[in-house]
């Protein structure tokens, strides 16, 4: 069961944050396809060079495609790894190929389900979906009776699919805005962000900026549909870090400025084109990672 | 009006767009849509805008474009939650059984066989993968609980032929085997493809072949296939 603590969250660097995620452990990091994936947390795993990680994740995007080129993550679960719009994951692709990362296929609708067992604390849920198809049977990490198992209803005799509940030991996810009491505001996606966010045992959140006392609180009534406030007393840290999803797109939008949508910035199609060619070969790739990765995010910001 | 000469080799539409267009014209009006990425929700909005404007939208994937066609989504090209005019969130209408048709969209890369059957985790063995494709994502859930789906795909022997993995189950192995396996919506209905489009026999569950689009032959669509239709 996920434990909540009821104090202040902590404001921390995005290098100490990634610190605290010790090698070998159970991450999951939100975001999907090339929307709202916490690249700045990413890119700095890659530059502490942490290694082992067992990545959990909904529709994974560009976080996992880049994690797995650089040999961060050994295992992985999810539902589905792709760029979305930027079309497919190559180093993810290829890595699977080469059977250098193991991954345990789920639908989606079933790993948010997992999270949710791993908040409310049950052992397992029941889904509706992946009955009778190969998620449901064929395994390549857990062994084969730990993946998923077909019952029948003990009331009505229907079959149901029992898949295990999750808790990661750290979350990450990005969002838009904090105020300094430390309540955040995130975009709600339905991909699963808020489910994983609240299995987990240690949840950070990357916010654009940190606004006033009232920020959060005031901007309660102009929230858009699709806008959700966390409460303080659900995240550990918040980790203030500009630009954080970039190329992938996220922003925020100033209390004072509703209309215009200044803040915001969109996927970065033309850098991510360049992404996919340059990982084809081994040598364009160092140097995407010397330009791209390796340089602090302060000054990636200024590229 | 403007007329534009046509050559007789020159194609107007890409294969895409066709697909699309074929779509639209068989969603009818008044019911649920569902769709996983930017070519169902373009056969959705399509289908909108012209033979069935009283249709529900519901989108569960990432779009380029989204917020240039609707206003309202100005912020960054979410996976709308509630998109267009529904508050629910389509994750909660799929699984309480609101949904009427997925539109699901594999254009090249995945696999379908003859009975709906649908592939996008791997080419391949699964341990051994040859190809890694995308995976299922909603794919599953959409094809196991909305009431029927739609299968876009496109007409070639790389994609209309038997499953290496079945990523969602369509007929399965056709006759009531879907039914007795605890799926208890209707499954596939139609296979759309940019030269025709296939529906399922009522009895096997087999695909059958159910309108050819203009200027393509009936022998082009068998050459292309890895499967018979009936």
């Amino acid at each position: 069961m996920a434990r909540y603590n009821c104090r202040m969250p902590e404001f921390i660097s995005l290098k100490k944050a990634v610190s605290l995620v010790s090698d070998g452990s159970v991450v999951f990091i939100g975001g999907s396809g090339i929307t709202n994936n916490p690249m700045a947390f990413c890119r700095e795993m890659i530059r502490q060079k942490k290694s082992g990680i067992h990545f959990l994740g909904v529709n994974a995007g560009l976080a996992l495609d880049m994690l797995a080129s650089e040999n961060v993550v050994e295992k992985a679960e999810i539902a589905a790894c792709d760029l979305g719009a930027a079309g497919e994951a190559v180093n993810f692709d290829l890595m699977v190929e080469q059977q250098v990362l193991k991954v345990e296929d789920y639908s989606a609708l079933s790993m948010i389900k997992r999270f949710i067992g791993g908040q409310n604390g049950t052992p397992f849920v029941p889904v509706k979906s992946m009955i009778a198809s190969d998620i449901e049977d064929k395994t390549n990490l857990r062994p084969k009776k730990g993946k998923s198992s077909l019952v029948e209803c003990p009331f009505t005799g229907e079959s149901v699919c029992l898949v295990p509940s999750i808790n990661p030991d750290f979350a990450v996810i990005y969002g838009k805005y904090a105020d300094k009491d430390g309540n955040a505001v995130v975009t709600n996606l339905n991909n699963g962000d808020i489910e994983g966010f609240k299995a987990a045992e240690v949840k950070i959140v990357l916010v654009e900026d940190v606004g006033d006392r009232d920020s959060v609180k005031g901007s309660n009534l102009n929230l858009k549909s699709n806008e959700l406030i966390i409460p303080s007393f659900m995240i550990n840290y918040i980790v203030r870090s500009p630009r954080a999803a970039w190329p992938t797109s996220g922003g925020f939008r100033h209390r004072e400025s509703q209309t215009t949508a200044d803040g915001l910035y969109y996927a970065d199609f033309e850098h991510l084109g360049m992404y996919k060619k340059m990982s084809e070969d081994e040598e364009t790739w160092q140097d995407y990672k010397e330009k791209f990765i390796l340089p602090s995010e302060e000054k990636l910001n200024h590229v | 009006m403007f007329k534009r000469k046509k050559k007789k080799d020159e194609r107007v539409y890409s294969d895409k767009e066709l697909i699309i267009a074929a779509t639209a014209k068989l969603i009818p009006d008044g019911l649920s849509v569902i769709a996983d990425n930017e070519m169902g929700l373009a056969a959705a909005i399509l289908a909108k805008n012209s033979n069935a404007p009283r249709i529900n939208i519901f989108y569960l994937g990432e779009s380029k474009k989204i917020n240039e066609i609707f206003p309202e989504m100005n912020d960054v090209f979410t996976k709308a939650s509630s998109f267009i005019y529904n508050k629910m969130s389509p994750i909660e209408a799929l699984e309480s059984g609101l949904i009427d048709i997925g539109l699901i969209s594999l254009f090249d890369d995945g696999q379908v066989d003859r009975y709906g059957n649908v592939n996008t985790t791997v080419l391949g063995k699964y341990a051994k993968p040859k190809k890694r494709l995308r995976g299922s994502g909603f794919l599953n859930d959409i094809m196991s609980l909305a009431k029927c789906s739609y299968i876009m795909a496109k007409h070639s022997r790389g994609v209309l032929c038997n499953c290496d993995y079945l990523t969602a189950v369509g007929h399965l192995k056709g006759g009531d085997s879907r039914l007795k396996n605890g799926l208890f919506t209707e499954g596939p209905k139609y296979i759309i493809t940019e030269k025709a489009y296939f529906d399922f026999d009522p009895k096997s569950k087999k695909a059958h072949l159910a309108a050819i689009n203009e200027g393509v032959t009936k022998k082009e669509i068998k050459r292309n296939m890895g499967w018979r239709a009936l």
